[in-house]
């Protein structure tokens, strides 16, 4: 057993905890709260823990962040450093007054030390102390969700309490979050292959929010989406933003396409670059496959960071690791949905969710909808001309008018078909996110088999659902693709499918409809699958998700 | 250049394979000499990469007739890769798809890739180059030549290869065929394809319970077997038969 005689101030700790004390010095702690007396109290940011009182102690307990990151850029992740790395920054902070009485600390778990003083006094090796006087304690963690008991015991009175010590888990954004900035990679100058109006587009409306990537720079990969997620790994008294930086490396080898980009934009202290397991990605593994969904409340269960989602069926689904390494986060309980029938496979190319304050869940889930398409175009003129549609190669759809759409057989009964799985589909997400009829808004959409994609699918009329929820002034702003759907292409006013989403999506939201016909619709995406947005992080999951940890132990 | 694609597309349907690839090579040196600008950018293009991971050759300037044929003669010239060549089949407009006799010649997957040219054609003659190859030695082939036989306008020629195709050793032949005699409604495959509700893969048996639903919906309906699988353990199966029986 190690043995410290400790004497140190105690540095009283408010951050979202203390009430303002009372005239008592050190024992108000707030209404609910009791008077600890003379008990030896461990002062946390969340809130005392003593023996009679032992609510913050529970499960999550003592919460901080996983040491994943390098604060002083020297290659090493902190962790491995032992406590030695300089800025460090990423611990949970504890006080302990223990009125001169000696008090013995045992660590149960591993994967986390206990520091006083910047030495080591608990780990899993040597996982027990004795300590007297008033002791500043760090707690470090090394990964995601490590969890360790640590029992409190006043040797003197025979009194002890145990303190849960967690470490924050991954948890990915919805669209909910509010957006701090919003990217694409930026294509210009390319013998009719270039996304200058989709740059110009989100620059005029975010501005400075908005960030285009040097196309040059990631060899013409314009997928962000899928190359990365952002998330976030988050404590009372320390924050880390996380990129999982998924498998897919460029569509190729380690360094190719963009796969390097989430290193050289964002890595740094306080930044943390995941992912799981060793693999050859499949299109499944990308970021366009993984999803958040709102705050929602399924049988009764809150999850008030929404519920991860992803596509797949079983044999043919994100790799393994990856999959249990989310379910292992507990908080944001993650689903598969079936997104197999379309060529890329990504989940985000039929589903997605806008935020509205006049629904009854504060947002609205988007689902593509064959139905809805058939009608509005059934009712134009079929010799409408679609001059977008009209090249053939991989320009456009080899679709000179209205009536070659509606008259197409072939077409009707593919979409009625995938209709079919779509309806499916909904009926699984009105299960898994606790959906009414009232949330769900119909996308108008078609999709058809591109070549190169046999028995596979990919939209036709350019993918409104795959969206992106970003905002400007303070206000959300939904980018989605320009269906096209009319004679003049610079004329967004006369477009019959523009005014029929604009009439079905809420009054106030503004649409920004963005030209990603060449880069991206031809190339199998769409805007969300061209865009990347980091959100402002919600710190509070150790107190409003709690109820999902199984148990206090 | 309407010139070009007429001359092209006349020699088509008069020359043999050969004779036709030297008429795209002649044109196609016509068109380096007179628009040198374009031949620098299609002979010496590289493909990128789409979203499904496969090669792609965007650019709307690549949709010129001058382009069109300077990617064909790159095609036939045989240089590049496979999967380049397929990029480059798929970059031809249906204005310059090939003749058979070319597509024959080609790698299997190429052949694929040439097929799709027909898919917007819906035409006597795109019916016959899809029966064609719906005689190919690989069953890639055949399966996309089916396929493509959905999206015609009257596949009344195809029809005895189709319930050929039923009993192709090839399940997305089978698959194909059915789903493709479905969309047609084509009355005497009624009885073909409802013997595939015993073929052992159930992507076959799924597009056999929608296929009967489109050929006849009331015969279908009451059809046990498909009834009994509205009770079955099979999303994709449940689902189609829900869908018989509730249309």
């Amino acid at each position: 057993m190690r043995r410290f005689g400790l004497s140190v101030m105690v540095a009283t700790i408010c951050v979202g905890g203390c009430a303002e004390k009372d005239e008592v010095e050190g024992k108000w702690y707030g209404p609910g709260i009791p008077d600890p007396g003379d008990s030896v109290v461990l002062d946390t940011s969340r809130g005392p823990i003593f023996s009679a009182y032992t609510d913050v102690g529970v499960a999550p307990g003592l919460v901080g962040v996983p040491n994943m990151d390098d604060d002083d850029r020297n290659g090493e992740m902190d962790w491995v450093q032992e406590g030695t790395a300089d800025g460090e920054n990423d611990y949970a902070l504890g006080a302990m007054t223990t009125y001169g009485r000696t008090v013995e600390l045992t660590l149960n778990g591993a994967g986390v030390r206990v520091y006083t003083d910047g030495e080591v006094v608990l780990d899993e090796i040597n996982n027990t102390a004795e300590v007297s006087g008033d002791v500043n304690f760090r707690f470090e963690f090394s990964e995601f969700m490590i969890e360790a008991r640590l029992t409190v015991t006043d040797l003197e009175r025979d009194d002890s309490f145990d303190v849960i010590l967690t470490a924050a888990p991954l948890m990915l954004n919805h669209h909910l979050q509010r957006a701090e900035e919003t990217m694409a990679l930026a294509i210009s100058g390319g013998d009719g292959w270039d996304n200058t109006d989709f740059i110009s587009g989100y620059e005029d409306e975010l501005g400075e929010s908005f960030l285009a990537i040097p196309g040059s720079r990631y060899n013409f990969d314009p997928w962000v989406q899928d190359e990365f997620e952002f998330g976030y790994a988050t404590s009372p008294d320390a924050h880390l933003d996380v990129v999982f930086d998924t498998h897919r490396n460029g569509q190729g080898a380690p360094g190719e396409g963009l796969d390097d980009f989430p290193e050289d934009e964002y890595l740094g202290p306080d930044w943390v670059m995941v992912n799981w397991g060793r693999v050859t990605a499949n299109s499944l593994d990308y970021g366009g496959n993984l999803e958040v969904s709102p705050p929602v409340t399924v049988d009764g269960v809150d999850y008030p960071y929404g519920r991860i989602y992803y596509g797949g069926v079983s044999g043919y689904m994100p790799h393994e690791a990856t999959m249990d390494a989310l379910d292992d986060m507990i908080i944001q309980k993650p689903f598969m949905a079936d997104s197999t029938w379309l060529c890329v496979g990504h989940i985000d190319e039929f589903t997605s969710t806008i935020p509205d304050p006049t629904a009854p869940k504060g947002f609205r889930f988007i689902i593509a909808d064959t139905r809805s398409a058939w009608d509005l175009l059934d009712s134009l003129d079929e010799n409408m001309e679609l001059p977008r549609y009209s090249p053939g190669g991989w320009s456009g759809h080899s679709i000179d008018d209205v009536g070659e759409i509606t008259g197409d057989r072939g077409l009707r009964n593919l979409n009625e078909e995938l209709q079919e799985i779509l309806d499916a589909e909904k009926e699984r997400f009105v299960r898994e996110l606790g959906l009414d009829e009232e949330d769900i808004i119909y996308m108008p959409s078609l999709f058809e088999e591109p070549q190169g994609c046999g028995g596979y699918v990919a939209a036709l009329i350019p993918g409104m659902a795959n969206l992106i929820v970003s905002e400007s002034d303070g206000e959300p702003v939904i980018f989605l693709a320009d269906p096209f759907m009319r004679e003049n292409v610079d004329d967004q006013d006369s477009d019959p499918v523009i005014q029929y989403v604009r009439d079905i999506f809420p009054e106030d939201l503004k649409l920004v409809f963005l030209d990603d016909w060449d880069v991206y619709h031809m190339g199998l995406g769409e805007v969300h699958c061209g865009s990347n947005v980091k959100r402002e992080a919600p710190r509070t999951w150790w107190e409003d998700a709690a109820h999902l940890f199984g148990g206090d132990e | 250049m309407m010139s070009l694609t007429a001359i092209i597309m006349a020699a088509s349907t008069l020359s043999m394979a050969s004779e036709l690839a030297n008429d795209i090579d002649r044109v196609a040196d016509q068109v380096r000499a007179d628009h040198p600008e374009v031949a620098v950018r299609v002979d010496e293009m590289l493909p990128l990469k789409n979203r499904a991971d496969q090669w792609f050759f965007p650019g709307r300037d690549l949709t010129t007739p001058e382009a069109q044929i300077l990617i064909q003669d790159r095609l036939l010239d045989g240089k590049d890769t496979p999967d380049v060549r397929v990029a480059l089949a798929y970059a031809l407009d249906e204005e310059h798809r090939f003749p058979w006799t070319i597509i024959a010649e080609q790698t299997a997957v190429v052949r694929v890739a040439l097929l799709h040219g027909y898919k917007r054609v819906k035409d006597a003659d795109s019916v016959a180059v899809l029966g064609r190859a719906m005689q190919d030695d690989v069953a890639e082939v055949r399966a996309e030549a089916v396929r493509l036989a959905g999206y015609q306008a009257d596949i009344g020629a195809l029809t005895p290869r189709l319930v050929d195709g039923l009993q192709d050793a090839d399940l997305n032949v089978r698959m194909l065929s059915a789903r493709t005699l479905g969309w047609h409604a084509v009355q005497e495959a009624f009885t073909p394809v409802s013997v595939l509700l015993a073929d052992p893969s159930a992507d076959v048996r799924v597009a056999v319970v929608r296929a009967l639903g489109k050929i006849d919906p009331e015969r279908a309906k009451s059809m046990v077997e498909i009834q009994r699988l509205t009770e079955g353990d099979h999303p994709g199966l449940q689902r189609a038969a829900k869908r018989v029986m509730n249309p």
